[in-house]
């Protein structure tokens, strides 16, 4: 088949304007891309060790996360749930999501679905002044403790 | 010279000259187009003016909704109309599709109508769900929280899906701007396009769907007065019981959110109930994403299941049972998943 010359432009024209729409949808798919966003939180202060006793498990204000102590040492559990990212209370000795009713041991281990991995742990450190502080933005095993 | 002059009136552009007696009974199309019309409309005029209290931060978001509502003079009405003006959109619109359905108005040509139709409801359901979440509220933050984490949830391209639409790595200014944006303007755009498509196309198409004739019966028509004045009628009463309505049950608005805290129960709204008990018993991508997507599917498909015979305009026709059985299936299935999912 031989290409006349307005099939050819024709075809041209129709590809130049396929070309500049993919790059459209390219630049639009881009600019709802943010650039810049939310920092990963921080490190939280909150407080001298001994204000926590063996045994005992804390909610840390504007932390999202609890304080736990044991034999071991501190170890903090991210009240995020691990299903879809709801804040779980603690109930009874057990972590309960509002959202779809995933259960946590005070572990945070699973106890019943729809979640079926274990609540995530943050980094626990001692700050200069001997103040405790967790970070949420560092994450760690289950086996990790600050010693006491 | 007179101004007004009914012929050159934009109202008699809209309706055409005469529509067959058959498709303007009552108990034919329930007039549940035209409710979801007067009900979009309501929306909108209401929305405009909650535009100009209602602030899209979320330090002072949930706090000008309480404005809206105890101290600008007549704010909880029009807030109240604006809510239960969508509650009536996502229900009207739902009927007059199973409407459309169960009396066979898909038949060609009308099945391009379909789509648009459905992509209608799409538009619905994502203008509830992103005015849903201007709120700010407890239930309206998990809600919010929940439906964008479930995009993470897409394989490969989760993360990408989310930043785009949520303009963060997490829920907070961006993402509240973001949908505010789409809530007030970009969704706007699109449903007033929708719809004024719809109209023009049931034109083209032939207008209201009616039945075949049988030999020597002549159809019967009414004029474009009379339908005039029966959609006046029926918008009167319809906009009444709306106010009454909001006078009764004012729009709901719960405590500000509170990440930090555990809540005890959660709720998704009402139309994403059932979503949220499959949520419950099985896997995110599964009941977030595919389930929806597959009854929306199902749905686009309906037409393309039933290619032959007649039984246009008549309701529940034997010929065209297998989209009635299958809408009626989806339907049952969805009702008792989210009433099961509302009495837990």
């Amino acid at each position: 088949m031989k290409l006349t010359r307005r099939d050819f432009l024709t075809n041209l024209g129709f590809g130049s304007f396929l070309v500049a729409s993919g790059a459209l949808a390219a630049m639009l798919a881009r600019f709802l891309t943010p650039n810049v966003v939310t920092p990963a939180p921080g490190p939280v202060e909150i407080g001298s060790p001994d204000e926590y006793a063996v045994g005992s498990l804390t909610h840390i204000e504007n932390a999202r996360a609890y304080l736990g102590r044991d034999e071991r040492g501190f170890y903090a559990i991210i009240a995020i749930c691990t299903h879809l990212g709801c804040t779980p209370r603690l109930d009874a000795d057990e972590f309960v999501c509002p959202c779809h009713g995933s259960r946590f041991t005070r572990d945070g281990k699973v106890i019943s679905a729809p979640a079926t991995r274990a609540l995530d742990r943050a980094f626990v450190g001692r700050n200069a002044n001997g103040k405790l502080f967790v970070d949420r933005s560092r994450r760690v095993s289950g086996d990790y403790r600050l010693l006491a | 010279m007179s101004l007004w002059r009914k012929e050159k009136s934009i109202i008699y552009a809209l309706h055409p000259e005469k529509i067959p007696a058959s498709g303007a009974r009552l108990t034919y199309t329930f007039g549940l187009g035209g409710i979801a019309v007067l009900a979009s409309l309501i929306t909108l005029l209401t929305g405009v003016a909650l535009t100009f209290y209602y602030v899209p931060t979320p330090s002072d978001a949930h706090n000008s909704i309480l404005l809206i509502q105890d101290v600008v003079s007549f704010g909880a009405l029009m807030r109240g109309l604006h809510y239960w003006g969508a509650q009536w959109m996502v229900v009207a619109v739902t009927l007059h599709l199973a409407r459309v359905v169960f009396t066979g108005g898909y038949r060609p040509p009308r099945e391009f109508n379909w789509l648009i139709g459905v992509a209608l409801l799409v538009i619905t359901l994502v203008w509830d769900f992103t005015g849903y979440v201007l709120r700010w509220d407890d239930g309206a933050y998990w809600a919010f929280l929940v439906g964008t984490n479930l995009l993470r949830e897409i394989p490969a391209f989760g993360e990408t899906i989310y930043r785009a639409i949520v303009g963060d790595v997490q829920i907070g200014a961006n993402a509240l701007l973001r949908f505010y944006g789409w809530h007030i303007f970009g969704l706007t755009v699109a449903g007033v396009f929708g719809v004024v498509y719809h109209l023009w196309r049931l034109r083209k198409d032939g207008g209201i769907s009616r039945p075949l004739l049988d030999e020597n019966e002549t159809r019967e028509f009414i004029s474009r007065d009379e339908l005039f004045f029966r959609e006046f009628i029926l918008s009167a009463l319809i906009s009444a019981a709306l106010v009454f309505l909001t006078l009764i049950f004012p729009a709901p608005i719960g405590v500000v959110a509170n990440l930090d805290a555990g809540v005890t129960d959660v709720r998704a709204p009402w139309i994403f109930l059932w979503v949220q008990n499959l949520l419950r018993v099985i896997p995110p991508l599964w009941a977030g994403i595919i389930a929806p997507m597959f009854v929306l599917a199902l749905i686009i498909a309906l037409p393309f299941l039933d290619r032959r015979g007649p039984g246009r305009a008549i309701w529940f026709a034997r010929e065209r049972w297998k989209p009635q059985v299958i809408l009626a299936v989806i339907a049952l299935v969805l009702i008792v998943l989210s009433v099961v999912e509302a009495v837990r």
